[in-house]
């Protein structure tokens, strides 16, 4: 699903209390939001490349003794 | 009298290894100098003198007695705030770490000192390097040189004003979106992001693991060189770290790029830069045109979404390593880099993944444009240093934030570990110095090195002085 609602004080109040687990005031949501919301836009557009055959460049690499 | 410290590594070098000048009459004279300048500044965060006196006291003991490390020794270096200094307070500007004293060095910080550097002290740094200006610091923001009414670019800003007014002779940074390139750039010196994996991060404080690049930051192209060649090879300490060999760049300096392919992608590099930098840089493309490099037009796919992607690895990494400290310790941060963290717990994972996707994607791009070139040319920045406290700039009649503005022609190469080399190429009206940027494949510091050299033997915009005003 790529098409969102913007992001309001409230619903990123709820996410900093509840999954992120930091609450923040309402003063303080209002203030991120209006940082945030065109980040999220911009985030947003990454989602439209043609990433699908392509790997994240974080790659697991198994633990050697180099000792 | 020589004023010694307006020469550069490669001289000073040579002085102290034919016993023209003692390392401590080399550090005594940068310590004046810090005693002068650094008030208008607010480069150097501590002063390490006694430190550093006895370093020099040793390496002159040592050259004495035939025991001679090479051309940094008796050099008098600082290291940028974020590098753990054994014993030496280590605060990454932040009233966090505002007590750190680390019980043993950093990597590189490490390997300098094996090599016979002497540690005048520690640099400001924006706050854990969260930030292209160097605004946002305990200490308070580091000003720039050419005036000190604007920003000394970040988050190496000491290591930038530092090393521009002759405070030390180089410096260690470290670069993650830019910091090496911006504060280079805005403070008219060279700084040279080298190659993801080429140094090791051991004892740096992370922003962002899989971007954060440490290197090394001078008035010259060779003295760049210099300072990267204990810094370069592989650290059990550091998971990143390449294994592959480390040529003698000093030595790659040939001074010529003739037949050097270059590539110019004058789409979103130049054509959203002010004209003033746009035209400066395209004359220093003529000036290596003339040395005999070949200069072409070239396109990056997907450029325009890096900024984007960028964001979403600093946000979401940075948040993931501050994570203990900003239920209970928040307040200790500043301002801006409290809010940056805060924001980054809203980042959505799979964001994150299609960010780092989109760095493979990018990369294969470059890795297919390097096949035809050898050199990308940019400008460093779109713009010459900004107010300190300015938010916006206008750039071609478009306005944009001044964060995302200073970092929009660096972070790709980060995103893409690229080697990226930031050289002064001219002063705008105002009298601000305007800088290149030299981008190479993967591990071809030597090529980048030479070209920059190459362009430094034929100009001397890296030999201008800034008088603060």
């Amino acid at each position: 699903m790529n098409s969102r609602k913007p992001l309001t004080a409230e619903t990123l109040r709820r996410v900093a209390e509840q999954l992120a687990g930091a609450p923040v005031t309402r003063e303080q949501a209002a203030g991120h939001t209006a940082v945030f919301e065109p980040l999220m836009t911009a985030i947003a557009r990454l989602r439209s490349l043609p990433l699908k055959e392509i790997e994240p460049a974080v790659v697991f690499r198994p633990e050697e003794d180099e000792s | 009298m020589t004023d010694l410290t307006r020469l550069s590594i490669a001289a000073l070098g040579d002085l102290i290894r034919t016993k023209a000048v003692s390392a401590v009459d080399v550090t005594r004279a940068h310590l004046d100098r810090i005693a002068a300048m650094n008030q208008r500044v607010n480069a150097f965060v501590l002063v390490a003198e006694e430190v550093a006196l006895s370093a020099a006291r040793e390496a002159d003991s040592e050259i004495q007695r035939g025991i001679y490390r090479g051309p940094l020794h008796g050099i008098p270096i600082g290291h940028k705030d974020l590098y753990c200094t054994k014993e030496v307070r280590t605060t990454a500007a932040s009233r966090l770490r505002q007590d750190f004293v680390p019980e043993e060095d950093a990597t590189v910080v490490a390997h300098w000192r094996r090599a016979g550097t002497v540690m005048l002290g520690k640099l400001n740094t924006h706050e854990f390097a969260f930030g292209p200006t160097n605004e946002s610091s305990m200490f308070g923001p580091c000003r720039n040189p050419w005036d000190v009414n604007r920003i000394s670019g970040g988050s190496s800003g000491g290591s930038g004003a530092a090393v521009a007014l002759g405070m030390c002779a180089g410096a260690t940074g470290s670069d993650t979106g830019g910091s090496i390139r911006i504060p280079s750039a805005c403070c008219g010196i060279t700084g040279l992001k080298p190659t993801y994996g080429r140094a090791s991060r051991y004892g740096i404080f992370p922003l962002c693991w899989s971007m954060d690049h440490p290197g090394p930051m001078a008035r010259t192209v060779r003295d760049c060189a210099l300072l990267l060649q204990p810094m370069a090879g592989h650290d059990r300490k550091d998971r990143a770290t390449a294994t592959s060999p480390v040529p003698d760049y000093a030595n790659a300096l040939a001074g010529d790029v003739k037949n050097l392919r270059v590539g110019v992608p004058r789409e979103y590099f130049y054509e959203r830069a002010d004209p003033e930098v746009a035209d400066t840089v395209d004359a220093a493309l003529r000036k290596l045109e003339e040395l005999g490099a070949v200069v072409d037009e070239v396109r990056i796919p997907y450029i325009e979404f890096a900024a984007a992607a960028a964001l979403v690895i600093y946000l979401s990494e940075a948040t993931a390593y501050h994570d203990d400290n900003i239920p209970n310790d928040a307040r200790s941060y500043t301002d801006q880099v409290r809010t940056f963290l805060e924001l980054g717990n809203y980042v959505l994972a799979k964001d994150y993944l299609h960010a780092q996707r989109y760095r493979q994607l990018l990369g294969q791009g470059m890795t297919e444009l390097f096949k035809r070139i050898d050199l990308l040319v940019t400008p460093t920045l779109p713009v010459t240093a900004t107010k300190i406290g300015q938010q916006s700039v206008q750039i071609r009649g478009i306005e944009q934030g001044v964060f995302s503005a200073l970092l929009q022609n660096t972070e790709p190469f980060n995103l893409t570990g690229l080697p990226a080399l930031a050289l002064p190429c001219g002063m705008s009206e105002k009298r601000l110095p305007i800088s290149m940027q030299i981008i190479g494949r993967p591990f071809s510091e030597a090529t980048v090195l030479r070209a920059g050299d190459a362009f430094q033997q034929v100009t001397d915009w890296h030999s201008k002085w800034p008088e603060p005003v």
